[in-house]
């Protein structure tokens, strides 16, 4: 009745969550969305917490598919955003989280209990990740490509609903270059050096020098490497040599082929290992979304009077790529996605947009929450209250 | 709305320790604020005074570390001060006219800490508008004062040192980033405490007034060199350091003059004096020998890794490397003579990306060994290039502090942020532009998250 229309919005990325008030242009939280877990058993959570931390072990909340499954870590989590750090009163809140486009009816059961039965918080919404994203930039048909830290998710968006069938992921995105840049650098470091083995360390080594690692050196050449150099052109300077300051005790040298190899992996997984099935490169599983898409539309709508071909569909879709997730942010990838696509669907118009602000593309997810939550009027977002989920889960009960 | 009276701008900030308070901005040049007042109320049966009048009152801090402990505290204060410049301005009511002039519409600036939450921010403008019946309101902070006492910085680092917190806040294209703060548990007492562990003869107070006297200070790696104490065991102070003498692109004649120098211009200087006095609250002189220099490096050590975590969370490298270009270091322990300086060596020492000295001498032996070969008459170029790297930061410095404020000059800049808002209530306050503070009609239409529309 007479709630506040301020919300707090959290998002949960596999790699970092972002949290804060949907009245605010900047969230007050960003925190791993890992924490550790001390020796006596207690949860440690938060950036500069966890690398100051003296011992402990690190676990994640989301698996693979962008879904939680340490549901009681994620409750520890959102305790310690909403108490801690935003020193709110969840049981006065309303709250607004993001989730992945496909999510499960189970997962979906999870959130509303976490939520509105463990928190109590008076009214909740669940707005699928991408479709927040496309609505904040305006859009309501877009092909969301997000490449994140455990997975590359693909969404089709037609007419403001998630094309739920289309939608395709890999695994091949920030953290599988994590482990790719490490083999890199391992094979020129000092072979002295000890190999890290706890999973604090290896959480750190990825939060410190693997991250600046990929930021400063990696970079995504325009087309296939193995063709540019088929061609013998060299575009991109391959002989050209940087300097990495490793661990501020080793100088390691790179030439920019190198740098170019590493990223190529998430274009040519199998390049890294016959183990990776080819196929499951960013733009083939770009490419298999707008296909499936396609397909999808043309069994949807055979009943609709508005008849909408495949192409019509592949067309909508190719005019309005959306690159996001912090792994997009490598130089050149953009340019390659593109190049990659207009090979695949050359009868096509290609359009694509991708926020040149490393920042706002860092917090885009998040933004695209608050968009959902600060809509003109609650009727037209999907909210829960606390009260008809009482009265559900009643009828529920009853029932049984 | 037309632009404000100068006469009538509000400023206050309140602090852990004291409140520095200003009504009236003056035309020409930024003063000092006019009141400095302990951030203090006091408490009896759950109500507030200004004074201990039964003297059974208990003392309420509303403020520690930056961080609001009690609200309604913070809040009577407020008022406290408020009421007490309407009386003072009016004459206790009886120039009823100045109610028409300078006090008929005041605007008033809040310097706010990165801590205060939503809520108590939400509460604070509430107060201003229903029970000071103030109409035109906005909130600085004061990481965002401070890089606008020092030109309106665009990229910079902001160290604030409280008594027992440190907050490091990142500011990036003017806007201040508090989700990439960090804050560490310890400020300035952390010297009174470790000070304590070399005098512990001392009593808490005669610390305290050590680390306040001028000769209390942090020395630099040259003035330890020099000094009359050896800070460093195992090193020979009359050998000289021949590493530096190749290391250094200077003449090596030049440096061995200047070391001369160096050691004929002594005995003046605080540092090269093995005891010095100073005096002491009950007007004692005491005698104090090389703990006058001592106590300042654990907490300058943690205050860079703050910068290092702080920093290491910045992905737009234009702008951090701008960022490690403006380093800004307030609060009152920054005003020991010496520490920013050595703060400033720390942080080089923790985080400019260099070549490690292990791999650089190797890189000059083998130089030299392949010009001997080629050469032996002549001693030619022996400087190896630089290496160039990808990462940031290659240069660290302190924010220039301003000189066109000669008040301030000499006051010292541990306050900054309230010079910072002196001077942005003049762009907002003096301009017909009503965007960055929250008016009397907007928060009719708002309420008090009004203030979330507004925010400089």
């Amino acid at each position: 009745s007479n709630i506040s229309k301020m919300t707090i919005v959290i998002h949960n990325g596999t790699h970092t969550t972002i949290a804060g008030f949907s009245n605010r242009d900047l969230p007050q939280v960003v925190c791993p969305s890992s924490y550790l877990q001390r020796n006596d058993g207690t949860f440690l959570f938060g950036y500069n917490e966890m690398m100051l931390a003296e011992e402990g072990a690190v676990y994640t909340i989301l698996d693979d598919q962008g879904v939680p499954y340490n549901w009681d870590a994620l409750a520890a989590q959102w305790r310690w955003i909403l108490e801690d750090q935003l020193q709110a009163n969840p049981e006065e809140q309303a709250l607004v989280v993001t989730v992945a486009p496909d999510i499960s009816e189970t997962a979906r059961t999870q959130y509303l209990k976490l939520a509105l039965e463990t928190l109590k918080v008076p009214v909740f919404q669940m707005v699928l990740e991408p479709l927040a994203v496309a609505l904040s930039l305006g859009r309501n048909t877009a092909l969301v490509v997000d490449i994140g830290a455990a997975k590359s998710t693909v969404t089709p968006i037609v007419d403001g609903s998630v094309l739920k069938s289309a939608v395709t992921r890999s695994r091949f995105a920030g953290n599988f270059l994590d482990f790719q840049v490490n083999e890199l650098v391992s094979a020129k470091r000092d072979a002295s050096e000890s190999s890290t083995v706890s999973s604090l360390d290896v959480w750190r080594d990825s939060a410190s020098w693997i991250k600046d690692f990929k930021a400063y050196m990696l970079q995504v050449s325009p087309s296939k490497l193995q063709e540019l150099e088929a061609m013998n052109l060299d575009v991109m300077g391959m002989n050209y040599i940087r300097n990495f300051l490793y661990k501020k005790r080793q100088t390691l040298s790179f030439t920019q082929k190198e740098c170019c190899q590493v990223a190529e992996y998430l274009f040519q997984p199998h390049l890294a290992s016959s183990h990776y099935p080819p196929g499951e490169g960013l733009t083939e599983i770009v490419g298999t979304a707008v296909k499936k898409a396609g397909a999808s539309s043309s069994m949807g709508s055979s009943t609709s009077t508005n008849v909408v071909s495949p192409e019509q569909i592949h067309n909508t879709l190719l005019t309005n790529i959306v690159i996001t997730g912090s792994t997009s942010l490598l130089p050149g990838l953009e340019q390659r996605v593109v190049n990659e696509l207009r090979y695949q669907f050359p009868q096509y118009k290609l359009s694509s947009f991708a926020n040149p602000l490393v920042l706002d593309r860092k917090l885009q997810s998040w933004h695209g929450g608050v968009t959902m939550a600060n809509l003109p009027s609650w009727d037209l977002g999907e909210w829960t209250s606390r009260n008809s989920y009482k009265q559900e889960s009643a009828n529920g009960s009853s029932t049984k | 709305m037309a632009p404000f009276r100068q006469e009538s701008y509000f400023v206050v900030y309140p602090g852990s320790q004291r409140t520095l308070v200003q009504f009236g901005i003056r035309e020409e040049t930024f003063h000092l604020p006019q009141l400095e007042i302990p951030t203090e109320v006091y408490q009896k049966d759950g109500k507030f005074f200004s004074k201990n009048y039964d003297g059974d009152c208990q003392v309420v801090k509303p403020i520690k570390d930056g961080k609001i402990q009690d609200l309604n505290a913070l809040l009577f204060f407020l008022k406290l001060i408020y009421r007490s410049i309407l009386a003072e301005k009016s004459g206790g009511g009886a120039r009823s006219d100045v109610f028409e002039t300078e006090l008929a519409n005041i605007p008033m600036l809040l310097i706010s800490s990165v801590h205060w939450t939503q809520s108590q921010l939400e509460r604070i403008t509430q107060f201003v508008f229903e029970q000071l019946q103030i109409n035109n309101f906005m909130f600085l902070p004061s990481p965002l004062a401070t890089s606008y006492a020092l030109g309106s910085l665009q990229n910079c680092i902001v160290i604030d040192i409280h008594a027992s917190g440190t907050e490091v806040v990142p500011i990036m294209d003017y806007v201040q980033l508090t989700h990439l703060m960090t804050n560490i548990n310890v400020g300035g007492n952390s010297i009174n405490e470790d000070l304590a562990k070399l005098l512990p003869q001392w009593d808490a107070d005669r610390i305290e007034d050590l680390k306040r006297s001028p000769i209390f200070e942090v020395l630099s790696e040259d003035a330890k060199q020099s000094s009359a104490f050896d800070f460093q065991e195992g090193v020979d102070e009359g050998a000289l350091d021949v590493a530096a003498l190749v290391t250094s692109d200077r003449d090596t004649r030049e440096l061995l003059e200047e070391r001369e120098r160096k050691k004929a211009q002594d005995q003046v200087g605080n540092a090269q004096r093995e005891t010095n006095t100073f005096t002491d609250r009950s007007g004692q002189q005491v005698v104090i020998g090389k703990q006058r220099f001592q106590g300042c490096d654990v907490l300058i050590g943690k205050i860079s890794t703050a910068v290092g975590l702080a920093a290491s969370q910045i992905d737009d490298f234009h702008k951090l490397r701008a960022m490690w270009e403006n380093v800004m270091i307030v609060g009152g322990t920054s005003s020991i003579p010496g520490f920013k300086e050595a703060l400033l060596h720390r942080l080089c020492v923790d985080h400019l990306v260099q070549e490690p000295q292990e791999e650089k001498q190797k890189r000059e032996q083998e130089l030299m060994s392949q010009a001997a070969n080629k050469r032996k008459t002549k001693f030619s170029s022996s400087f190896v290039n630089a290496i160039d790297y990808v990462q940031i930061p290659s240069v660290i410095k302190i924010a220039k502090y301003p000189e066109y404020f000669p008040e301030w000059k000499r006051h010292g800049f541990s306050e900054v942020p309230f010079l910072g808002a002196q001077i942005v209530t003049k762009q907002v306050f003096g301009h017909s532009n009503e965007s960055f503070y929250v008016t009397r009609d907007k928060y009719e239409k708002k309420g008090p998250s009004a203030i979330w529309d507004v925010t400089f």
